[in-house]
């Protein structure tokens, strides 16, 4: 904590963090932490899992967003609204963590805690195992779609995002917003397309397969 | 923006299988809800933590960028100071050594071998060994013997050596932590006796002149028995410390040795060596007896009893010298014994040795064949 503020002012921080910006349109003081950690944890980590999906730990990202807002917390002067200052680094911590996916998955998966995770949440291991390969596939194809594009897919198609809210988080106009969104829905559609194709390609050749071995028995 | 359940126009002319896999795919992912389960005490901590490692503020990259600086610092200096180098053991070869030269000895963990001088023996004969007069002979010796630098009976005790010896450096064996240099003098040098240089290592140990032995006559050219390499003429050690009953063995063996190699008696050199059976029934130098009993008993004539001879030395010797097993399978092959000759030169061909060595084997193998 670079600075520390009142409890009369972190009423006024809070409300101003709650409405993303200070009455006079920058923050006058230090917003706390702990203000920041309460009022968007669960934004933080819903951000994250939705832009990293199965493949990054949804709580190590959001220790590591809040370290680093814990570190920047002073420099920021209330110029864009909290919540896209925290996009912002939740996104850049995501793509971190998703490039470095290889070497983290060994080391997650040896790990008790995810695997309690797995187990906890679903009624059987089967169902879980089930809704775990649902979802890898899903992000499958939602990572190749490009990461500029990706974004805005995913913050309107899985967070049911207004365009206005996604223009404000990212901070480019709506218009931008929306022809991303056109371009990352076409990229979408022709990745689930192949995906399709390259599925009906290996069911064909797998009844080729047992064609012919049907045919060698007769 | 927010789509409506039913609402397939935002995919555009896509088919309608495409549009259904699209949803589902996007339903999947939207089913994803991992939870958080990050407490604010634990961000604190971690944060708590950084600032104390001074890590905060610092960007990953530029610590990254830090340690793989430090690697390739470190690297490079490892690499321009030889410390990365692999070092290569000396080689005992004593080809093209100057006069003056020092002998690297190996001396393994159990074992020991000296370079000794010309042997003759009848061994020879059969194998048609072509080496000059000169050439030295390798005896073993089990560790801890008297004599070796660094045993436990004379630690660091200096070697008496032939007349260039006492001039010779005394140094120790790159490559090996288990080597220790004996001077070897050159075959060149007047047979004068004297105790090396006495060293920080060798000074724990009063040294004591030994009374210089009869210059000997050149030896005729002769193939040897357990020829090593090419070396200079006898070297023999000296006692260590002429008082003590490990001194006395070790004079007892030199001169067996003297009688065998200097003075080509080798029916003197056997006296010698039944004496110090007697004398020392477990002494310490047991195994070099029996290795020159043999040599003696080859020069005899007495090969049969030479391949007795090789009951009194352990298996590890005859293990880590190729030579002497090689020379056991000739004995064994000559007295009808195949099945034992063929094991031992089976044994010698399977580890890489000198090639006169090798051709004694095959040469073996296909006697024992026929």
């Amino acid at each position: 904590m670079k600075a520390r503020v009142g409890t009369q002012e972190i009423h006024l921080v809070s409300a101003a963090l709650a409405s993303g910006k200070s009455a006079a349109g920058r923050l006058t003081s230090v917003p706390l932490l702990e203000e920041i950690y309460r009022l968007h944890a669960e934004d933080v980590g819903r951000w994250a899992a939705r832009l990293g999906g199965p493949s990054v730990d949804v709580d190590d990202v959001v220790q590591e967003v809040f370290m680093v807002v814990n570190r920047q917390l002073s420099r920021f002067r209330g110029d864009a609204k909290l919540t896209t200052w925290l996009f912002r680094i939740t996104d850049r911590v995501v793509r971190n963590h998703r490039r470095w996916r290889a070497v983290r998955r060994v080391m997650t998966q040896l790990t008790a805690r995810h695997g309690e995770r797995l187990a906890s949440r679903e009624a059987t291991p089967l169902e879980a195992l089930e809704r775990h390969a649902a979802v890898r596939a899903a992000y499958q194809v939602l990572d190749q779609v490009p990461d500029k594009y990706r974004r805005v897919l995913i913050l309107a198609e899985l967070e049911e995002m207004p365009g206005e809210e996604i223009a404000q988080l990212l901070d480019v106009p709506i218009a931008t917003v929306r022809v991303w969104l056109h371009r990352g829905r076409r990229a979408f559609l022709a990745r689930v397309r192949a995906r399709d194709e390259a599925d009906e390609d290996d069911e064909r050749e797998r009844r080729d397969r047992q064609e012919r071995q049907e045919r060698l028995m007769r | 923006m927010k789509p409506a359940p039913d609402d397939h126009s935002r995919w555009g002319d896509a088919s309608l299988p495409i549009r259904v896999a699209a949803e589902r795919l996007l339903s999947n992912a939207k089913a994803y809800d991992p939870g958080l389960h990050v407490t604010l005490a634990e961000v604190q901590r971690a944060a708590r933590w950084q600032g104390r490692t001074g890590t905060a503020g610092m960007p990953a990259r530029l610590v990254a960028a830090a340690a793989a600086g430090l690697v390739l610092i470190t690297g490079g200096v490892a690499l321009s100071r030889g410390w990365l180098a692999r070092r290569e053991a000396v080689a005992p070869s004593m080809k093209g050594a100057p006069a003056s030269a020092v002998a690297p000895v190996e001396r393994r963990r159990r074992s020991r071998t000296a370079l000794r001088g010309p042997a003759v023996g009848e061994a020879a004969r059969d194998v048609g060994g072509d080496r000059a007069a000169g050439e030295g002979a390798v005896v073993e010796s089990p560790p801890g013997s008297p004599g070796q630098p660094g045993s436990a009976g004379t630690p660091g005790e200096p070697v008496a050596q032939g007349p260039s010896a006492a001039a010779a450096p005394w140094r120790p064996v790159e490559g090996s932590e288990d080597r220790a240099a004996v001077p070897v003098p050159s075959p060149a040098s007047p047979p004068a006796r004297r105790v090396a240089p006495a060293t920080s290592s060798v000074s724990r140990t009063p040294s004591v002149s030994v009374p210089s032995l009869p210059s000997l006559p050149s030896l005729p050219s002769l193939p040897p028995v357990l020829v090593a390499s090419p070396v200079s003429p006898p070297a023999f050690q000296a006692p260590p410390t002429l008082g003590s009953p490990a001194g006395a063995e070790t004079t007892q063996i030199r001169d067996a040795l003297a009688q065998l190699r200097r003075a080509r008696n080798p029916a003197g050199a056997l006296e010698l060596l039944d004496g110090y059976d007697r004398r020392f029934p477990a002494g310490l130098w047991r195994q070099e007896a029996a290795i020159v009993r043999i040599e003696a008993l080859l020069a005899l004539g007495r090969s049969r009893e030479a391949l007795d001879a090789f009951d009194a030395v352990p298996q590890v010797a005859l293990d880590r010298s190729p030579r002497l097993r090689v020379t056991r399978g000739e004995l064994q092959a000559r007295y009808g014994l195949c099945g034992a000759a063929d094991a031992d030169f089976s044994a010698v061909l399977r580890v890489p040795v000198a090639e006169e060595i090798r051709a004694r084997a095959l040469r073996g193998l296909a006697a024992c064949a026929k």
